[in-house]
């Protein structure tokens, strides 16, 4: 038998090996999880693994891995680790079991989560949802559970009303909740026939019933009474409704799989444009895993400096003279190649990263244009969540010009119609960032909704003429119609206009023609990283002719 | 009477071709009258080429029970509300549920498809003015 070394520090409380400290966390009931910074978790052990399905090497996974929680519970934990939300809080596994979370922040920053499982359920009767009165969470698992076990085919609904926030925005919590419980009464008095109905919590709602492929056109009939107006607090109201579908024996015949492959249809219905329903498939579930990775990853990026900025110049169409570049965000993936944005951006948008990715790139963007000389301007992009918090965007973007130094006229804010969708709220937030002196340009014009009202609303400096418009230049006489009539409307409302992805010579003679003060686009060069700015500003110094 | 009032109006489509069976529209009628008498909202009803446009007057939760009635009835179609707000008084005291007749079934036609196309603020006077002058007529 070998004895420890005299010297072993045990005694001295510098602490065991890391092995031992492992093995003596495992014995405690109490569930432990420690997050790094970088949202890696650094110790699961045996508890938390078990009741969070997280598996044994989880050396670079994230709170994705915990698959044992519903989607949207994931989201409230990541939150909780975030510091969003106060501790001790309630979680249902998919599993049936009710745990309560404390946080704690160790010296490092990093966060420490015990879990303890709460005391067991209420009898039946308290069971219920206090708002509606349908079977909460927890009955809803073991009846599915129940019908699942008894082998008849089941179909799940899984149903998230639309626009739901917006009424809870505009009209209130009490509304909300009001509106939340005629909801519960239609579904009930829909489906008198139904084997459970359920409120998961939020505007999140569970329906389990035996039925066969016909539990399809029951969804379409429930999104349809669904979306019909409501009368709450002395008015109108009106949300959507959309459902993700699930059948065991087939995609599932357990609760947490057949929830799983619900949640991932109802996540297809709602990108497909709310107010669908969709069944479950198995290429979902690819898609998901391919996502759940990607998801990880680009949390990852940001502390590993994994994005880049890449620039693209504008020049003005009448001397071909530099006026600045439009700094674009890029994910080189280590394994996976180029990234597009379009894939990772809606990603950090749903993941709630796209705060802290916004800052990096205005700080990036403002921190390079200030190598360039000094009459170049740097056109950075912002997300429509961007503009939800009112102070946010303004104070970064004054804290970010106060550090780089950079002249606020230098900078200038795109935004897409869309963003304007909340406008009364977004063009409060423009102008108190206009009035810094910073400047304004709407994005993709031409795309979006109501774009001329907008327009009459909103002082901006700039319209980026969709890059659709400008490709069909040459082909057709209603895309110069229509080129003509923006650049007429912007001369008029003292807006300058840039036409964007101009590729061809004839393309650019027609937006010159046209009346468009600037191009962007291949014609005058690609997207360039920040270290080849440099040699592009000195090819474009002398205007080349075309 | 001085209880608050709250008025809601609203058009749909309906599956229903009440042309075809007129027995059907009185069944809604009767059914109507019933429950709206024992909640104590009154009201006009009309009917016209598929399009229902219906007020309803009471206190807000009746007024909202009732609605919600109707919203779980499968039959209607694409249901636009055109005013709902608290009135100072009811403009069809009289009846449970009055039915208008469309003295001018091509105007009738004309105010019922345009509130339906635009549901806007502007949409329910004169669908308010079409029920009051129709309704005038019809038995309490």
């Amino acid at each position: 038998m070998q004895l420890l070394p005299k010297t072993q520090p045990r005694a001295l409380g510098l602490g065991p090996p890391a092995a031992t400290t492992a093995s003596l966390l495992d014995c405690t009931g109490t569930g432990l999880l420690a997050v790094a910074c970088d949202g890696r978790i650094t110790i699961a052990n045996a508890a938390a693994r078990h009741v969070l399905g997280i598996p044994a090497d989880h050396d670079r996974l994230d709170l994705e891995a915990a698959v044992a929680l519903s989607p949207s519970e994931r989201a409230r934990l990541r939150e909780l680790v975030g510091g969003n939300l106060e501790g001790p809080l309630q979680f249902y596994t998919e599993f049936g079991m009710r745990l309560a979370i404390t946080r704690r922040t160790a010296p490092d920053g990093s966060v420490l989560l015990s879990f303890e499982e709460s005391a067991p359920a209420a009898p039946a009767a308290a069971r219920t949802d206090a708002l509606t009165g349908l079977a909460d969470r927890h009955v809803f698992n073991e009846r599915l559970a129940a019908l699942c076990d008894s082998g008849s085919e089941v179909a799940l609904l899984m149903i998230d009303l639309d626009r739901f926030k917006l009424v809870n925005d505009t009209l209130g919590h009490q509304a909300g909740d009001a509106l939340l419980r005629l909801v519960g009464q239609r579904l009930r008095s829909t489906f008198r026939n139904a084997d459970v109905v359920s409120r998961f919590g939020g505007d999140e709602f569970a329906i389990a019933a035996v039925a066969g492929p016909e539990a399809t056109s029951i969804a379409e009939r429930i999104v349809k009474v669904l979306s019909r107006p409501y009368l709450i607090e002395e008015q109108s109201a009106v949300v959507g409704a959309s459902i993700g579908i699930a059948y065991a024996p087939v995609h599932g015949c357990d609760p947490v799989s057949l929830t799983r492959a619900a949640d991932l249809a109802l996540y297809q219905a709602k990108a497909d444009g709310r107010g669908n329903v969709r069944v479950f498939n198995s290429e979902l579930d690819r898609r998901a895993r391919n996502r759940g990775t990607l998801a990880g990853d680009l949390r990852r990026a940001i502390p590993l400096r994994q994005l880049e900025l890449h620039f693209q110049p504008q020049i003005t169409l009448k001397t071909r003279e530099l006026t600045g570049f439009e700094a674009l965000v890029r994910w080189p993936h280590p394994e996976l190649g180029n990234i597009p944005p379009d894939q990772f951006i809606p990603m950090a948008e749903e993941m709630g990263l796209i705060i802290p990715l916004g800052e990096w790139v205005l700080n990036e963007a403002c921190e390079q244009a200030m190598t360039w000389p000094g009459h170049l301007t740097v056109a950075v992009n912002v997300s429509p969540k961007q503009l939800v918090d009112p102070e946010r965007l303004p104070r970064t973007i004054a804290a970010t010009l106060a550090k780089t130094g950079l002249p606020a006229n230098r900078l200038e804010i795109e935004i897409t119609e869309t963003a304007l969708v909340n406008e009364a709220q977004a063009l409060a937030v423009l102008s108190k960032i206009r009035s810094t002196g910073v400047r304004i340009s709407m994005d993709d014009f031409g795309t979006g909704y109501s774009s001329l009202s907008q327009l009459r609303r909103f002082p901006f400096d700039k319209i980026k003429i969709d890059r659709s418009f400008v490709r069909d230049l040459g082909g057709s006489a209603e895309a110069s119609a229509v080129v003509r009539a923006i650049a007429a409307l912007g001369q008029s409302l003292g807006m300058g206009t840039v036409a964007e992805g101009v590729e061809t010579s004839d393309q650019e003679a027609i937006c010159r023609d046209d009346g468009c003060s600037t191009m962007q686009g291949y014609l005058v060069s690609r997207p360039v990283p920040a270290g080849a700015v440099a040699d592009l500003i000195d090819d474009l110094r002398i205007p080349q002719p075309t | 009477m001085q209880e608050p009032v709250f008025r809601l109006t609203y058009c749909s489509h309906s599956a229903l071709d009440c042309a075809a069976d007129p027995t059907e529209l009185d069944r809604i009628l009767a059914t109507s009258r019933r429950n709206n008498a024992a909640a104590g909202v009154t009201g006009a009803l009309i009917y016209n080429r598929g399009i229902f446009a219906q007020t309803l007057e009471g206190s807000f939760d009746a007024v909202q029970t009732v609605f919600e009635r109707i919203q779980s009835d499968l039959r209607h179609d694409e249901i636009v509300v055109l005013q709902a707000e608290p009135v100072e008084e009811r403009l069809f005291g009289a009846w449970a549920m009055a039915q208008a007749e469309p003295d001018h079934p091509a105007r009738v036609h004309e105010t019922l498809t345009s509130a339906m196309i635009d549901p806007g603020v502007t949409a329910a006077p004169p669908l308010l003015e079409l029920l009051t002058r129709v309704v005038r007529h019809a038995p309490a």
